[in-house]
C-alpha cells in the first residue's frame, strides 16, 4: 500500500525537477517570468514618482475639497451608507437648533446614515463593511462654525474601495455646500479632511496598484507560462508511455510552476516593499503564502487552458480571453457582486487587501485560502479529466 | 577427464540461443571459473550435474551464473537453478545453489561435470546473491540501489538452534553494526506468513559469527549462508513463451469503422520484426494496440503481462517514436536518458552508468554535455533510441525510424538495431516504409488497407510463397521500354512481371530455363534488345511487398 503511494510520489518529484530543470534551462523564460513583472513594478515605481498623483499621503487628514457639486439634490439618489458620529456638544448662541444635526439631516438626504455614538463602533462597521464611510464632527463643531474658526471634519473611508471613494466625497461635498448654502449667516466654512482606513504605511497608489501588480503578475503570469505546459510539451506524450500517469504529469507540472511563482512572488514583494518604504500590516512570510497560493490558483488555471486546448494557438486564444476576463472582473475597476468571491484572482487580491491592508492573520482569512484550494484541486481534477481523453500518440 | 573445447556454432534454421560453450569436470571447477570471469559481463548459463553435499544424492540442473568466486581455498560458482533435470528423482532443490569441485564439502553441489554457455549479450539481469559472509557488501549495494520492495531469499541457520532455514520477503532495513573484529552487515526482512494465516515477522539476518549479541531474538536470527536479493522484484515479467503476441487484436473507432481487424502474430525474445504496409493501412495502430495507448479488443501481450494493465506493461517495452521533438532538446542525451529513466522508478547512478554506457555504444558519448537540438538528425535518432533502452525494456518499438534518413545513414541506423538486438538481446519491432529493410529482420508483418495483416513470417518463408519458391527468371534490357512488360505477360506460363528500371524479373511455376527462352525469343520479336538473362533469380522483399499489393499472390500467416 504504502509502495502504491510512494512510487507515483517519486515519480512527481522527478517530474518537478524536470519541470523546473526545463525552465533552469531556457533562460529567456527564465528572465521573462522574473524580469516582466519586476518591470511592472519598476515602471509603477517610476510613473509615482514623475506623477502629481505619486506620494500621496494616507491618513494625513488633508481636506480634498473642490468638488463642483450638485445643486440637484431633489433627483440625487445614493446608495452609498454613510455613518455619522455626532461628538459635538456645543451649541450656537443664534441658533434654534443644532448645527451638527442639522448636517447630518443634510447628509441622510443624500445617502442612507446610521448614527453612531463612538467612533470605534463606527469603525468596526466601516471594517465590516456595513458602511462605506463614515464622517466625525468633532466637539467644537457649531462653536467654532459660529465663532468664526475654521471648522473641520473627518470623513473615515475604505481606501481599497477605489469606485466608491469618489461617490463617498461627492456626497460629503454636496452636503456640506447645501448646508452651507442654507445658512449663509454662518461666518466660517465647513472643511471635511479625508482619511483613508485599511491601507499601509506609505504611499497609497503604490501600496493600492503595487498590490494589484504583484497578484496579477503571480496569478495571470503563471497562468500564461503554465498554459504551454502541456499543448507545448511535445516530449511529454512520450512521457505518458512511462508508467506515469496523466493525474501525475498535471500535479507535477503544478508544483513545478508553483515553486517558480514562489520565487517570483519573493522577488516581486520585496521589490515592491522595499521600493515604495511600505510597512504594510502582515509578515513578510504571510505574503510569500498568500502569492504562492495566488500562483497555484494561476498554475491549475493555466494546466486546465493547456489541457483543453489542442493547439498552441488554442491556448493563446484562450489564454488572453481568461486574461482579459480577469482584468475587467477582478472588481479593481467594476463592481462584480457575487462573482468577486468566486473568482480566484478576486480572491487572491481580497486575501491580500485582508493581511497586508487590514492586517488579519492569515488563520481569520482561512475562509478565502479554502477557496482558492479548492479553486485549485477542481481546475486540477478537470485538467486531468480532460487530459485524459486524449489519446497519447495523437 | 573431460575435454576442454569451445566452438562457435554458426546459427542455422533456429536462432541460436547461446553460441560459446566450454565443458569442465569437477576437478577442473578453477578453469571453469577462470573461463566465467574474462566473460563476467555477458549473460552466463551453466548445467551442472553433480551430488547434493547435504544427501548425497545426484543432480542435474541448467541455471544462470549468479557469482563466481576463486579465493586461495575457496572455488565457488552461485547459479540460480532455472531447470531442475532430475526434479522427480531427487525432489526440490533450492532456487540458489553454490557449486563446488568434485570433492568440495563446503558448497551445494559437488559437482562432476560443468558446462558453462556464454549467450554473448550483455548481462542484464538485476539480482545478486551474496555470501553469507558478504552480508556488509549488501548492505552498501542496497543502499546505493535505493529501490523500494526488494524481495529477498536467505538461507541459512536459526539462531536460537542452528536449525536450516529458507526465509523469502522483502528488506525493511540493512545496516552495519560494530563486530569484535570488523563490522557486520544484517539485513532486517519482512516475511509474510504462508497463505495468509498469522502475522508477518521481521527476520534479522546476520553474518555467521561465533558470538551472537543479545540484540535480537534468537528465534527470529539468521546466519545466512546464501543470499539473494531482487532489487527490482516488484517488475519482474511473469513466465512467458512470446515476448510479444497479439491475438485477433481489432480496434474499432466510434464510427464503428475498424481500423484493423483480426491482427494476430507473435514473435520471441530477442527478435526483430519489421512491419510494413501502405500508409492507411493500420501498422501505427497496430503498435498503439499493442502497447495499450488505445482501446482494442483480443489480446495483446507484452512479456505475458496483458497491455490493458497499461501500468504494468510500460516498464517492459520502450517506444521511439518517428518524431525527434519527442525528446527535450535542451537537455543533453544524458539529461533526457535520465528525464526519462527516473519515471520507471531507476536510481538516477544506475540511469547515468547505462545512459553512458548506451551513449558510448552509439557512438554519441562525446556528445554526452551537448544540448540535444545540437547534434546531427542521426545523432538525436541514436539518442532517442537509447531514451527508450534505458530501462532494459523487453521490446523495443520504433515508429518509422528510417523516414527521411538518406541510404547510408538508414544503413547506418540498421547496423545499431542489429547491434541493439544482439548486445542487449532485446527484441525490436520497426514500422517502416521500406519494404527492403525487412530484409533485416527475422519476421515481417505485410499490412494493407482494409485488410489489416495480410502477410507474417520469416523473410524467407514469405518470398517462398511466390512461385517457384520465390525463384524468378530475371532479365536485364538495354534500355527501358514500356512494351517489354506487356510482351512478357503474354508468354504462356507466365504468372506476373515484375519491373524495376531494365530489370524484369518473370514469375512462373514452370520450369524456368523453358520461360527464361520463351521470354527471351518473345522479346526478339519486338525488337526489344535484352543485355543479361538471369535462369535463377532470388526475390527479395520489395518483389514480395509489391506483389501482394497488386494482388498478385496471397499473403501466408505464420502462427
Amino acid at each position: 500500500m504504502a509502495e502504491a503511494l510512494l512510487k507515483p510520489t517519486r515519480r512527481i518529484r522527478n517530474m518537478v525537477m524536470k519541470e523546473l530543470r526545463l525552465i533552469i534551462k531556457d533562460k529567456v523564460a527564465l528572465l521573462l517570468i522574473f524580469l516582466l513583472p519586476a518591470a511592472l513594478i519598476g515602471m509603477l515605481w517610476y510613473v509615482t514618482n514623475s506623477s502629481s498623483m505619486g506620494g500621496m499621503d494616507i491618513g494625513s487628514g488633508s481636506g480634498m475639497g473642490g468638488g463642483t457639486g450638485d445643486d440637484g439634490n431633489e433627483t440625487f439618489t445614493s446608495s452609498v451608507k454613510l455613518g455619522v458620529v455626532d461628538l459635538d456638544t456645543t451649541n450656537s448662541p443664534y441658533g434654534e437648533y443644532d448645527l451638527s444635526e442639522n448636517l447630518t439631516a443634510y447628509y441622510e438626504e443624500l445617502a442612507n446614515v446610521t448614527i453612531f455614538n463612538t467612533t470605534a463602533d463606527a469603525y468596526r462597521s466601516l471594517y465590516e463593511q456595513q458602511i462605506d464611510a463614515y464622517i466625525v464632527i468633532p466637539d467644537g463643531f457649531e462653536a467654532n462654525l459660529t465663532d468664526n474658526f475654521p471648522t473641520y471634519i473627518e470623513v473615515h473611508y475604505d481606501g481599497n474601495d477605489l469606485l466608491g471613494s469618489a461617490s463617498i466625497q461627492g456626497i460629503i461635498q454636496a452636503g456640506t455646500i447645501l448646508f452651507r448654502v442654507d445658512k449663509l449667516w454662518i461666518r466660517s466654512e465647513v472643511f471635511p479632511g479625508l482619511v483613508i482606513e485599511f491601507t499601509p504605511e506609505g504611499g497609497y497608489l503604490e501600496s493600492v496598484f503595487g498590490g494589484f501588480i504583484v497578484i496579477f503578475s503571480s496569478y495571470l503570469g503563471i497562468a500564461m507560462t503554465s498554459a504551454q505546459s502541456i499543448v507545448g510539451d511535445e516530449p511529454l506524450r512520450r512521457m505518458l508511455l512511462t508508467p506515469t500517469s496523466r493525474l501525475e504529469v498535471v500535479v507535477a507540472k503544478v508544483i513545478g510552476y508553483v515553486i517558480i511563482g514562489f520565487f517570483q512572488s519573493l522577488l516581486l514583494v520585496t521589490l515592491w516593499v522595499l521600493a515604495f518604504n511600505l510597512n504594510l500590516n502582515t509578515s513578510f512570510f504571510s505574503l510569500v503564502v498568500i502569492m504562492s497560493l495566488s500562483s497555484l490558483t494561476g498554475s491549475s488555471t493555466g494546466l486546465l487552458i493547456s489541457a483543453v486546448a489542442n493547439t498552441r494557438l488554442q491556448a493563446n486564444q484562450m489564454f488572453l480571453f481568461v486574461l482579459f476576463g480577469t482584468l475587467i472582473l477582478s472588481g479593481f475597476f467594476l463592481d462584480v457582486g457575487i462573482l468577486d468571491r468566486i473568482l480566484p484572482m478576486n480572491q487572491g487580491l481580497n486575501l491580500l487587501i485582508d493581511t497586508a491592508f487590514k492586517g488579519l492573520s492569515l488563520l481569520e482569512v482561512m475562509g478565502r485560502i479554502l477557496t482558492l484550494c479548492g479553486f485549485s484541486v477542481v481546475a486540477i481534477l478537470t485538467a486531468t479529466f480532460v487530459f485524459s481523453r486524449k489519446p497519447t500518440l495523437g | 577427464m573431460i575435454e576442454e573445447r569451445d566452438h562457435v556454432e554458426a546459427p542455422e534454421e533456429e536462432k541460436q540461443v547461446f553460441v560459446e560453450e566450454a565443458y569442465f569436470s569437477g576437478a577442473r571447477i578453477g578453469e571453469a571459473i577462470d573461463w566465467l570471469i574474462t566473460r563476467q559481463d555477458r549473460e552466463l548459463h551453466c548445467e551442472i550435474e553433480g551430488k547434493l553435499t547435504s544427501t548425497g544424492k545426484e543432480v542435474k540442473f541448467k541455471g544462470r551464473i549468479l557469482k563466481v568466486k576463486k579465493g586461495v581455498l575457496t572455488r565457488r560458482i552461485a547459479v540460480l537453478v532455472e531447470e531442475d533435470l532430475r526434479r522427480r528423482r531427487v525432489g526440490d532443490i533450492d532456487k540458489v545453489l553454490t557449486v563446488g569441485g568434485e570433492s568440495s564439502g563446503q558448497e551445494d553441489i559437488a559437482a562432476t561435470q560443468i558446462t558453462v554457455q556464454n549467450f554473448l549479450k550483455r548481462n542484464m539481469a538485476d539480482d545478486l546473491y551474496y555470501d553469507g559472509r558478504d552480508l556488509q557488501q549488501a548492505v552498501k549495494d542496497l543502499e546505493k540501489m535505493k529501490s523500494q520492495e526488494v524481495a529477498c531469499t536467505v538461507w541459512g541457520h536459526r539462531g536460537s538452534d542452528r536449525t536450516m532455514i529458507m526465509i523469502k520477503g522483502t528488506i525493511v532495513g540493512a545496516s552495519t553494526r560494530p563486530a569484535p573484529i570488523l563490522p557486520e552487515g544484517t539485513l532486517e526482512v519482512r516475511v509474510a506468513p504462508e497463505e495468509e494465516v498469522g502475522d508477518p515477522k521481521i527476520y534479522m539476518v546476520a553474518q555467521p559469527q561465533l558470538l551472537m549479541g543479545p540484540s535480537y531474538n534468537p528465534n527470529l536470527t539468521i546466519l545466512a549462508t546464501k543470499v539473494y536479493i531482487q532489487p527490482f522484484a516488484w517488475k519482474v515479467a511473469p513466465e512467458y513463451r512470446d515476448v510479444l503476441a497479439a491475438r485477433n487484436l481489432t480496434v474499432t473507432v466510434k464510427s464503428g469503422l475498424k481500423l484493423i481487424e483480426n491482427v494476430s502474430f507473435s514473435i520471441q525474445e530477442g527478435e526483430m520484426l519489421a512491419i510494413i504496409g501502405e500508409s492507411g493501412a493500420g501498422k501505427s495502430t497496430t503498435v498503439k494496440a499493442l502497447i495499450g495507448d488505445i482501446p482494442s479488443t483480443g489480446v495483446a501481450r507484452i512479456a505475458g503481462i496483458d497491455s490493458k494493465q497499461t501500468q504494468k506493461v510500460r516498464h517492459f517495452f520502450g517506444y521511439c517514436p518517428q518524431d525527434l521533438s519527442y525528446m527535450y532538446e535542451t537537455f543533453t542525451p544524458l539529461e533526457n536518458i535520465i528525464a526519462f529513466g527516473k519515471q520507471y522508478d531507476i536510481p538516477e547512478w544506475q540511469l547515468i552508468q547505462r545512459g553512458k554506457t548506451l551513449l558510448r555504444d552509439f557512438g554519441v558519448l562525446e556528445k554526452g554535455n551537448s544540448p540535444t537540438r545540437e547534434l546531427s538528425g542521426g545523432q538525436q535518432r541514436r539518442v532517442s533510441i537509447a531514451i527508450a533502452l534505458a530501462h532494459k525494456p523487453k521490446v523495443l518499438l520504433m515508429d518509422e525510424p528510417t523516414s527521411g534518413l538518406d541510404p547510408d545513414n538508414r544503413y547506418e541506423l540498421w547496423s545499431y538495431l542489429t547491434y541493439i538486438n544482439q548486445e542487449y538481446g532485446t527484441s525490436i519491432i520497426v514500422i517502416t516504409h521500406y519494404p527492403v529493410e525487412a530484409e533485416f529482420c527475422d519476421k515481417v508483418a505485410v499490412f494493407m488497407r482494409g485488410k489489416s495483416l495480410v502477410a507474417f513470417g520469416s523473410p524467407a518463408t514469405l518470398k517462398q510463397s511466390m512461385p517457384s519458391r520465390g525463384f524468378a527468371v530475371g532479365i536485364v534490357l538495354e534500355e527501358v521500354d514500356p512494351r517489354a512488360r506487356k510482351t512478357l505477360e503474354n508468354v504462356k506460363g507466365v504468372k506476373f512481371v515484375l519491373q524495376r528500371g531494365e530489370l524484369l524479373k518473370i514469375f512462373t511455376d514452370d520450369p524456368l530455363e523453358v520461360i527464361a527462352e520463351d521470354c527471351v525469343t518473345a522479346l526478339k520479336e519486338e525488337n526489344i534488345p535484352v543485355k543479361i538473362v538471369k535462369t535463377k533469380s532470388v526475390a527479395d522483399m520489395v518483389d514480395y511487398y509489391v506483389a501482394i499489393t497488386r494482388g498478385l499472390i496471397q499473403g501466408t500467416i505464420e502462427k
